[in-house]
């Protein structure tokens, strides 16, 4: 592999790694301020059917 | 009697909403404990690499002084950030935290931790470094970094087992246990 | 696949046994999996930073990630030998614990990604950031702080979530 292969390759693993663990992250954020709002309020939130 | 102070703060901090809150949150206690295990990598990473350094481990090709000054400023953001999660993790659950045998040996290994380092500080200070260039430093700075690597362990160790609770007060034990754990309410109640 | 049954395997041996039984030497495996990880992550923070030139900026960076490839190693040996017997003790509550399977997604995409992409970028890093003396053939900067960026991005998930498996 070229050192300019070897480049975009790690470019675009990086890349896809840091956007795939942000989207996993987000989603656990999501929920977590959905289980919160949960057991804040009386009645069941949207949010935890899409859960 | 010291236990008895301590547990007189133990108690009024414990009176603080904000202290039940912090302990009751769904979440906010998880967060403050994750950030106190996760910032160990940062902290007692950073001082692995020294204290392998001064043992004449590890990165021998790299004069001591230089990890010894650059690693310092990434090691301490580290230890503030323990000491500030620490505390709010106190905070939070300040009287089993006070009377926690695992705690009390915790924060007696912290202090000897510190005062180890600041031996090994000026021992570094008041000799003219003139080994910081040997693979292997003088033997009085390789017993302090035994000595610091050896402190950490007991006090990951001893922090760990504040989870468990085979010595907490409510719990059958000797006599001198009650002592030590500053089972303030228990001792009274044998007398 | 369906690899349940190593669980289930797991779940009936003597080491499950063991972990279950005497929680004095269980807390001791959980200090060495804390202390393992204080080493692993600590070696590939210091590692990282260096190829973001925050720390030791300056000092040849073959040095130091020569140096931190040994205590990687038996960081991971650590992690991973006091990681079964920790897991012993719970293994089907484990195997449908989506934070476990994230963790160990991560803990196979980090080994990887360490032993491939990072390593070969980190050894044709430009002179700007390594410092080891010039080099005829070699990566883009960005490139080497974007594999660093995302190296640490997969342990910091490893560990967090390890610890929320500890809170579900």
């Amino acid at each position: 592999m070229t050192t300019n292969t070897l480049g975009k390759v790690a470019a675009l693993c990086s890349v896809v790694i840091i956007i795939g663990w942000g989207i996993y992250w987000g989603v656990q954020v999501q929920d977590t301020m959905c289980l919160l709002e949960a057991s804040e309020s009386i009645d069941i939130p949207e949010c935890l059917e899409n859960m | 009697m010291l236990n008895e102070l301590l547990f007189k703060f133990a108690t009024w901090l414990d009176g603080f909403q904000s202290s039940t809150n912090l302990h009751e949150s769904l979440y906010a206690y998880g967060w403050v404990e994750g950030t106190h295990v996760l910032t160990l990598t940062l902290f007692l990473g950073m001082l692995l690499v020294i204290d392998l350094r001064l043992l004449g481990v590890s990165f021998k090709e790299l004069p001591a002084s230089t990890l010894i000054e650059r690693l310092d400023k990434p090691m301490m953001i580290g230890f503030i950030v323990m000491l500030i999660s620490g505390a709010l993790l106190y905070f939070a659950i300040p009287v089993r935290s006070t009377q926690s045998i695992w705690f009390r040996i915790k924060v007696v290994f912290i202090i000897a931790a510190g005062v180890n380092a600041l031996l090994i500080r000026n021992m570094t200070r008041s000799s003219d470094m003139s080994w910081d260039n040997d693979p292997v430093p003088p033997k009085r700075i390789r017993v302090g970094a035994a000595l610091s690597l050896g402190l950490w362990v007991l006090v990951v160790a001893s922090g760990r087992n504040m989870a468990y609770d085979w010595w907490d007060c409510h719990k059958e034990m000797p006599h001198f246990m009650y002592w030590a754990a500053g089972c303030v309410n228990e001792l009274a109640a044998f007398e | 696949m369906d690899i349940v049954f190593i669980f289930e395997w797991l779940d009936a041996s003597w080491l499950s046994d063991l972990a279950r039984t005497s929680a004095g030497l269980f807390s001791m495996v959980q200090a060495v999996h804390i202390l393992s990880m204080i080493m692993l992550c600590g070696m590939i923070i210091l590692g990282d930073l260096r190829m973001l030139n925050v720390v030791l900026t300056g000092v040849p960076s073959a040095v130091i990630l020569q140096n931190t490839k040994k205590w990687i190693y038996i960081g991971l040996a650590g992690i991973i030998l006091s990681g079964i017997y920790e897991s012993s003790a719970i293994a089907m509550k484990l195997a449908t614990n989506s934070f476990f399977w994230a963790k160990m997604a991560g803990l196979a995409m980090g080994i990887i990604f360490m032993l491939s992409v990072r390593s070969a970028v980190y050894s044709r890093a430009p002179e700007v950031i390594s410092s080891n003396g010039s080099q005829s053939d070699s990566v883009d900067a960005w490139v080497v702080k974007l594999v660093a960026v995302a190296h640490l991005f997969i342990w910091f998930s490893v560990a967090a979530n390890g610890r929320w498996i500890g809170f579900s």
